[in-house]
């Protein structure tokens, strides 16, 4: 099929009439965002599939073809600026039509149109479907074709309904709606679609369907045989239990290997954003040690400053720089004791001239003379209440309180000087104990800023993270992902297990029939016994050759594959190393990306696994040698090369342009805003040139059409929107 | 895929060309319409491949298929025995 033209009538975005020509080679429609693009790709969706790419069911695994049909559009198919300029009772129509030809003189025009009538301003009379009209066309005329069946049969025939998706898809979503490549029988269902597979399948089960006829033959001719007793009847039923066995093993194994399919899925999808998870946590753990840390430095600051006021008494703090009043004093303490002796000599030179010395008599002696009322000291009476008893009685306390009054004084101020000597020794380090403490404490203040600004930047890291990947909750996620890999772990070991499980049953019921065989050796007539082998025999076969069927495809597939990535790759100068089919454990095939030591290449970014995916979907295309798929369907792809660099994006153009004899690509590249006009853009002609250059040294055409909207409108406003559309051409 | 080239790979399977002594000679010369001194003495596998191959290809729903398969094989399996003999 060749698209020649696609005509636009009242169609979502596109007010009234616009037509946009389509010629042979490479079709690159440019426009911005908001400009129409998406909703050219949905004209040709709405007019195959009477439906649109419905954006609210994205990603919907019970919608992979994410289709909204007519009936739950209604009027929203109707140009906005369309319905606000109909008046009450008027009827307003979309439609869409595409000019196509299946060979030189096979050329149809596909109509399909959708009419509403205004019954009041916020009423509408809308039907729940569009009209289908197919004209074939008749020398200068179209004749129209009116019966259904043959309507469907041409549309099938102008692109089948199972190559559709593989020709004609929108951006990364549409690539993962064709094909998962989570999903290990993604690449056995895209061989079945695409290829005679089936019919290997068929023989197969017609194998089998025989192989159970004859079974029941030779099972009742058991039965009826002689030899038939209670040994082989025991046989016959471990025979029947080990068949069932073996189906629920099958059926376990089944059902074990869609759960490993789901969770490695699931594992993928957690892949895309394991990395940015892994990320935000690094960086959480970064800032919770960070506040550890933070925590201490203020246990520090805080102990600092409730114990200095203690230092101060406990550490002497306080006596700091009063070593000169101990010198004063010590000076004084000094001067005193000279003063003390000095008085004690004078004393004494008195004494021993006027009386007695001080502490002479001792006490006892005194309390003699008391007791005896005579003073030995003059030899003579002293009675009592006498004046010489009372000089007596004088000297008792006088020696006694002078002395002791003396000493204490004198020890007080000898202790008051030793304290002080001692004390002094204490705080000489004093200024420099509290210079190193308010020192550290000072670095610790320091370190606290440094903290308090390393964690509001690691929370900004965070939030950015947050902010640009939408993942808020990274631990769910990591641990999700461990999760899966867990489950992904026992689920490879129970099919492992299932597996194993399964051959021995096999073994077992092979023994079986040997057995039985044995027992009733000799009744079973020959021709039954080779008619057995026979159809078991062609059961084998079938199911080896379609095994062996599949394995070519897959090799073909991924010879097929890498030539397309090394050709959209190898342009860039990064690496990209090579795509492998991997055989997986539930009988499936998973692509990889190896290096040149044909190891699997973890965490590839987006732009490497979007030109994997579409490798392979161009190989799944060019693979089919049974039918040149790709010259015989366009391409068309809406946003396909939204994960691409320039170069990359170049290649990628060149690669569809080489493999597909048309392709419609729909994209915002190529495109320069314009300087003296925010929102309109003009085309990026040196890149264009570029482009047509590689393009013609294989000799393709270069057709650009440019989607822009009219001076002075802005997308936003839908009840005045309308699209330019610019036939451009050739650069 | 023609029938014949699916007839020709599944007769090309190693372990059926080993029990059924399927030589390459005869896979390159095999045809979908023998004539009947060929199918006289064709080795009962090729009659049964071809079969599949053929009542395959007839649109017929895989248990009605099968039925016609055991059919022949019932008839043409007493005479080919014989001739083993």
């Amino acid at each position: 099929m060749k698209i020649h033209s696609i005509t636009l009538k009242n169609f979502l975005c596109y007010y009234s009439n616009n037509k946009i020509i389509f010629k042979d080679g490479l079709n690159l429609v440019l426009g911005s965002n908001g400009y129409g693009k998406s909703k050219l790709y949905d004209a040709f969706q709405w007019v195959f599939k009477d439906g649109i790419t419905d954006d609210l069911i994205h990603g919907d695994e019970r919608n992979p073809g994410n289709i909204k049909k007519t009936e739950n559009l209604k009027r929203t198919l109707i140009s906005d600026k369309a319905l606000a300029e109909t008046k009450n009772t008027e009827i307003v129509s979309c439609e869409v039509i595409i000019e196509v030809s299946y060979s030189e003189h096979i050329h149809y025009q596909l109509k399909r149109k959708y009419s509403v009538q205004r019954i009041s301003n916020v009423e509408w009379k809308e039907p729940v479907t569009s009209t289908f009209e197919l004209f074939k066309k008749d020398v200068t005329s179209y004749i129209t074709i009116s019966d259904e069946y043959e309507k469907d049969r041409i549309l099938e025939t102008l692109i089948p309904t199972g190559v559709r998706p593989y020709v004609w898809f929108q951006g990364e979503r549409g690539v993962n709606n064709i094909i998962d490549i989570s999903s290990a029988k993604s690449l056995r269902t895209v061989i079945k679609q695409l290829s005679d597979i089936e019919i290997w399948e068929d023989y197969i089960d017609i194998a089998k369907k025989l192989a159970s006829d004859v079974k029941k033959e030779y099972e009742l001719a058991i039965k009826t045989s002689k030899s038939y007793n209670d040994n082989v009847e025991k046989l016959l039923e471990d025979k029947n239990y080990l068949e069932s066995q073996l189906t629920q093993k099958e059926q376990l194994l089944t059902e074990t290997e869609d759960r490993l399919t789901k969770l490695t899925k699931k594992r993928e999808l957690l892949i895309a954003n394991l990395s940015t998870a892994q990320k935000i946590e690094k960086e959480r753990l970064k800032k919770d040690n960070k506040i550890s840390h933070l925590i201490e430095v203020n246990r520090k600051i805080d102990f600092f400053y409730s114990t200095f006021p203690q230092n101060l008494f406990k550490k002497y703090w306080l006596l700091m720089n009063t070593d000169n009043l101990l010198n004063k004093y010590a000076e004084k303490y000094n001067n005193y004791q000279k003063l003390v002796i000095d008085r004690q000599v004078s004393i004494l030179a008195s004494e021993k001239i006027n009386s007695l010395p001080q502490g002479v008599p001792e006490p006892v002696h005194v309390n003699n003379m008391l007791e005896d009322e005579h003073c030995y000291v003059c030899d003579r009476p002293a009675r009592k209440g006498t004046p010489e008893y009372a000089a007596i009685e004088k000297k008792i306390d006088t020696s006694r309180n002078d002395k002791e009054n003396k000493k204490d004084i004198e020890k007080q101020l000898r202790l008051f000087l030793n304290s002080g000597y001692i004390l002094s020794d204490k705080f000489k380090n004093t200024e420099e104990d509290i210079t190193n403490i308010i020192e550290e404490k000072d670095s610790l203040v320091e370190r606290r800023k440094d903290l308090e600004a390393d964690i509001a930047a690691i929370e900004n890291e965070i939030q950015n993270e947050i902010n640009n990947s939408g993942i808020d909750q990274a631990t769910d996620i990591i641990n999700s992902f461990e999760e899966a890999e867990d489950d992904i772990r026992k689920c490879s070991q129970n099919l492992g297990k299932l597996q194993g499980e399964i051959e021995r049953i096999k073994g077992s019921l092979q023994s079986n029939s040997f057995n039985i065989s044995r027992l009733t050796k000799g009744e079973i007539k020959p021709d039954l016994e080779e008619k057995k082998k026979l159809t078991e025999d062609l059961v084998d076969s079938t199911i080896r050759i379609k095994e062996s069927q599949y394995s070519e495809l897959i090799k073909l597939l991924e010879k097929k594959s890498n030539e397309h990535y090394e050709r959209i790759n190898k342009p860039t100068g990064a690496f990209y190393g090579k795509i492998r089919f991997t055989e997986t454990s539930n009988d499936g095939y998973r692509p990889e990306i190896i290096d040149d030591t044909q190891k699997k290449v973890s965490n590839l970014n987006t732009s490497q696994t979007s030109s994997l995916k579409l490798a392979i979907i161009m190989a799944i295309i060019t693979a089919n040698q049974s039918i040149d798929n790709a010259a015989r369907y366009p391409l068309i792809s809406d946003a396909p090369i939204s994960d691409f660099d320039a170069l990359k994006s170049k290649s990628f153009l060149v690669e569809v342009a080489n493999t597909f004899s048309q392709s419609i690509i729909i994209v915002k590249d190529y495109l320069k805003e314009e300087a003296n006009s925010s929102n309109r853009y003009s085309l990026d002609i040196e890149r264009l040139q570029e482009l047509q250059e590689l393009l013609k040294t294989n000799s393709k055409l270069l057709n650009i059409v440019h989607l822009n909207i009219p001076e002075g409108l802005v997308v936003t406003n839908r009840e005045t929107l309308s699209i330019d559309i610019k036939q451009i051409g050739a650069i | 895929m023609p029938a014949i080239d699916r007839l020709k790979i599944l007769l090309s399977d190693s372990e059926l060309k080993k029990n059924y002594q399927i030589s390459d000679e005869k896979i390159q010369s095999i045809t979908m319409t023998p004539s009947s001194d060929e199918l006289e003495n064709e080795e009962m596998m090729i009659i049964l491949v071809r079969e599949l191959v053929k009542k395959q290809s007839e649109d017929i729903p895989n248990k009605t298929a099968a039925s016609k398969l055991y059919t022949i094989l019932d008839s043409r399996l007493p005479k080919y025995l014989e001739r083993k003999k």
